[in-house]
């Protein structure tokens, strides 16, 4: 094995990891190698002195503050959020809040686009018994002002207009 | 039921209501955490939280536990999922924090360390080289951080630690490679 590779093995070498045959074509670099060793050697340094690093004992009242949670987690029940499932529990009363502001918005801009604009009446459909089912799709009626289709038709007609 | 019954009983027990189980469990494991979370974290008062939030979990997951993995590997998951929304959520509070111009709460915490030496100076130069190891493992990005500490501190295998963090075997190996390379470079003056 070369340099290179050796290089990339000596972690997993280090903890353990590779197979028999694998060990033993290291060990075999190791000894005639100074740089793959002095490598290895430094490698070990950095793994002792990460073992200098101080541990932590649990407070005293650890488990009576777990146990003292569970007991509040449990007074919750069925209204715990957390445990229902995550955002979407918790973004449910905001989404609500947006529909019912879309909705007065969408009544109250009906309410005052129906105040402003004059909507034409119905064609007597009971005059035309034939035409009943086309007239009350009011398909070929003229677009009531003010509205997109009717804005359409006004530049249909001035583009007409103006190649003429 | 005693001190030597295998965790993955004693979660059979807990599924079925059983608080002496728990306390066992709690027991066994707790110190593991807590150092997990602690070299992950950096930070004493979020740690103890951590840990006492990821025995929550494992009471809560009692009853949907299954057998199929190591107990050891599913608690060291809960543990490592909790770290990561807890990092996710300080960036969040630290991008306020910056907007609102207000001061880092971030304190050291030195004090809180335990340290066995009776001669202070041991005691200081103790101190001073944890932090330098903490400053090393904060600096790595967080799956080589976790990857490592795993392997160093609990001696999982790679297999485990595949686990743990859902990736591969090889993906592992890069990763503690990758991470003691830069812990190396960064602790050259030990």
């Amino acid at each position: 094995m070369k340099c290179q590779t050796i290089e990339k093995k000596l972690s997993a070498y280090q903890d353990g990891e590779l197979s028999t045959s694998e060990n033993e074509q290291i060990e075999r670099h190791l000894v005639v190698c100074h740089s793959c060793r002095e490598q290895h050697v430094k490698l070990q340094q950095t793994w002792q002195v990460l073992g200098e690093m101080a541990e932590l004992r649990p407070s005293l009242g650890f488990y009576k503050h777990v146990s003292k949670q569970i007991g509040q987690a449990s007074q919750k029940g069925i209204f715990d959020t957390s445990r229902w499932g995550g955002w979407w529990v918790r973004a449910l009363p905001s989404s609500a809040l947006a529909s019912v502001i879309l909705a007065i918005g969408i009544l109250c801009g009906t309410y005052i686009g129906n105040s402003f604009i004059k909507i034409q009446p119905l064609h007597n459909v009971a005059a035309y018994p034939e035409e009943g089912f086309l007239s009350s799709l009011r398909v070929f009626d003229p677009a009531p002002p003010g509205t997109l289709a009717d804005s359409y038709e006004r530049l249909l007609s001035y583009n007409e207009s103006y190649t003429k | 039921m005693d001190k030597q019954t295998p965790s993955e009983e004693l979660m059979a027990r807990i599924a079925e209501g059983d608080d002496y189980a728990f306390q066992i469990l709690v027991n066994r494991h707790q110190a593991s955490v807590l150092n997990m979370i602690y070299r992950f974290m950096g930070d004493r008062s979020k740690s103890e939280d951590l840990a006492q939030e990821t025995f929550l979990q494992v009471w809560r997951a009692a009853k949907s536990y299954q057998h199929k993995s190591k107990f050891t590997t599913w608690l060291y998951r809960i543990c490592v999922n909790l770290c990561l929304n807890e990092i996710k959520s300080a960036r969040r509070k630290k991008w306020l924090q910056f907007f609102q111009n207000a001061p880092d709460s971030k304190h050291p915490e030195n004090e809180t360390l335990i340290d066995e030496s009776p001669n202070p100076e041991d005691r200081l130069l103790a101190r001073e080289r944890h932090q330098q190891i903490t400053n090393a493992l904060q600096a790595l990005p967080e799956n080589q951080r976790i990857a490592l500490i795993l392997k160093r501190y609990d001696s999982l295998s790679y297999e485990e630690i595949s686990r743990v963090l859902g990736c591969s075997i090889p993906t592992v190996e890069s990763l503690l490679v990758r991470a003691k390379r830069t812990l190396q470079k960064k602790l050259e003056k030990f």
